[in-house]
């Protein structure tokens, strides 16, 4: 199916901190991804440098052969680790800019998803909850026919019932050819729906490998590996 | 995109300008009725009998001369006080929907949609002028107003008609400076546009490198305004011999142009100065927290 995101010799550094070290791999198409690393590792620098949000300082990314760009950004569905709505705004405000950007957004879909969570479409961003927050922005990543969802965190945070409902969103909605990244350090939450795993250790790979074979090659669960791995 | 993004960024300030824009209609034309002068109802009751009757407590004598005095004071200040409003909120406005909405937490959503960040600084760009116009537009009608309302609108017409009666110059002098003014607005966005795009990387605190960034800024670009405006005067003379009258009215009118001109023509290389910080800071330099 082709590579969907490519990295060679990505590296970024803030002053004289290095983020990410000659970051080297590939993803392929229609997987489901768990980038896995404790904290501080580099999972959201990643994605932030594969949404523009950040240049590269050297090496490049490359989303479906192409710099991050306007391009880029038709085909990828993130989901930041924070909440990015206008508080002043509508959520039905919200949902009329994705179907205004994003062509590939599923209005009824959104609406359909919203309604379940109980969300009226008429509310104020302000009078909602952190939590239901983060559940209408993923609602609004989900109902994207993307071919890339990069998705930073989403069950970091939130309580064991919230985590099954994200998970299942996510599995319920993603376009099936698209590809899932998930970045996040709860990994025994998500271990069973990875197809491959990155891990991350202080800016570097130290393994990019499918969930298969690393149980047959390793004898052990992600969940157990990634703590042997990074044993403190 | 340029038109979607344009059509949303007007969306998300209309409220605040429509609220603005109202009350300072109400306290405007409440200030022109209070003027005295030719509406000047309170105060000069026997003028206009009808609607004094209505207002019996401040129709007549001393006592209502000294209520009227006191509400019309109150009004007045209540005026300048609204003009002061439509600038600061213009100017807040302004600052916030690129700080907040590119800067902050909202640009993870706004600068992952589809669009150029060429696209993102123009549509704000473009509305926030859009919104310092009509913020103008509208005080100085305010203005024109008190003008009517106090009878010197006639004086103020006779004045006006001999300027223009001096020549064809002085159509080209307005049109000149309500070009420099538009292109003012441009300029004076731009700047903010710019102080906060590098404000975060002067100081880790993204306000204060931001106000530093403006300071550095207001100082460079007046530097080099002044340095033009002052190369004009070396130029025509006028530094060398500055209490000589103008030898003739053609050298004075031609020395009028050529500020005005270089004025425009600063002013429009400042901002595009800006637009380039800008642009480089938000493409390259960009570090949302």
């Amino acid at each position: 199916m082709g590579t969907i995101l490519e990295c060679k010799g990505l590296t970024k550094t803030f002053g004289q901190v290095t983020a990410l070290d000659e970051v080297t791999f590939e993803i392929e198409a229609g997987r489901i991804v768990g980038l896995l690393g404790p904290n501080g590792s580099g999972k959201t620098t990643l994605i932030k440098l594969a949404n523009e949000l950040l240049v590269p300082t050297a090496g490049e990314i490359l989303i479906d052969g192409m710099v991050p760009g306007p391009e880029t950004k038709k085909i990828i569905s993130y989901l930041p680790d924070r909440v990015y709505f206008d508080e002043r705004m509508k959520v039905q405000d919200c949902a009329a800019m994705f179907a205004d950007f994003y062509e590939d957004f599923d209005l009824a879909k959104a609406t359909d998803m919203l309604g379940s969570l109980g969300v009226q479409l008429d509310a104020l961003f302000k009078t909602l909850s952190k939590g239901t927050k983060e559940k209408v922005q993923l609602a609004f990543v989900m109902s994207r026919a993307a071919k890339l969802y990069l998705l930073d965190e989403p069950i970091g945070g939130v309580d064991p019932a919230a985590r099954d409902f994200i998970l299942n969103t996510i599995l319920r909605n993603y376009n099936e050819e698209g590809t899932v990244l998930i970045s996040t350090h709860l990994i025994s939450d998500i271990e069973k729906i990875l197809d491959d795993v990155i891990f991350l250790a202080g800016g570097r790979v130290v393994r990019v490998q499918s969930v298969d074979e690393l149980r047959e090659q390793e004898g052990k669960s992600v969940d157990e590996c990634f703590r042997e791995v990074f044993r403190c | 995109m340029l038109g979607k993004l344009i059509k949303h960024e007007l969306k998300a300030t209309a409220k605040t300008f429509l609220w603005l824009y109202a009350a300072f209609a109400v306290i405007a034309v409440l200030n022109a009725i209070v003027t005295p002068g030719t509406f000047g109802i309170f105060w000069e009751a026997s003028r206009v009998p009808t609607i004094a009757g209505t207002v019996p407590a401040l129709a007549g004598g001393a006592e209502a001369d000294m209520a009227g005095g006191v509400m019309r004071s109150i009004v007045m200040a209540m005026y300048g006080l609204s003009i002061a409003a439509m600038a600061i909120v213009t100017l807040v406005v302004i600052i916030l929907r690129f700080f907040r909405n590119l800067l902050g937490d909202e640009g993870y959503l706004m600068l992952t949609l589809p669009v150029s960040r060429e696209q993102h600084i123009l549509s704000k760009l473009l509305v926030g002028v859009i919104w310092s116009v009509c913020s103008t537009v509208l005080v100085a009608l305010s203005g024109l107003l008190v003008l009517v309302a106090t009878g010197a609108w006639e004086y103020f017409a006779d004045g006006f008609a001999e300027f223009l009666a001096m020549g064809p110059h002085v159509y080209r002098w307005i049109f000149m400076v309500v070009l420099l003014m538009l292109v003012g607005a441009f300029v004076g966005v731009l700047m903010l546009y710019a102080a906060m795009a590098i404000g975060p990387n002067l100081l880790k605190n993204r306000i204060g490198g931001s106000v530093l960034a403006f300071i550095i800024i207001y100082v460079v670009t007046s530097f080099v305004t002044a340095g033009a405006m002052l190369a004009v005067s070396f130029s025509s003379g006028t530094i060398v011999a500055p209490f000589h009258p103008f030898v003739n009215e053609v050298q004075s009118i031609a020395l009028v142009d050529t500020y005005l001109w270089v004025a425009i023509g600063v002013s429009a290389g400042i901002g595009v100065a800006c637009w380039f910080l800008t642009r480089f800071m938000v493409k390259r330099k960009l570090n949302l927290a």
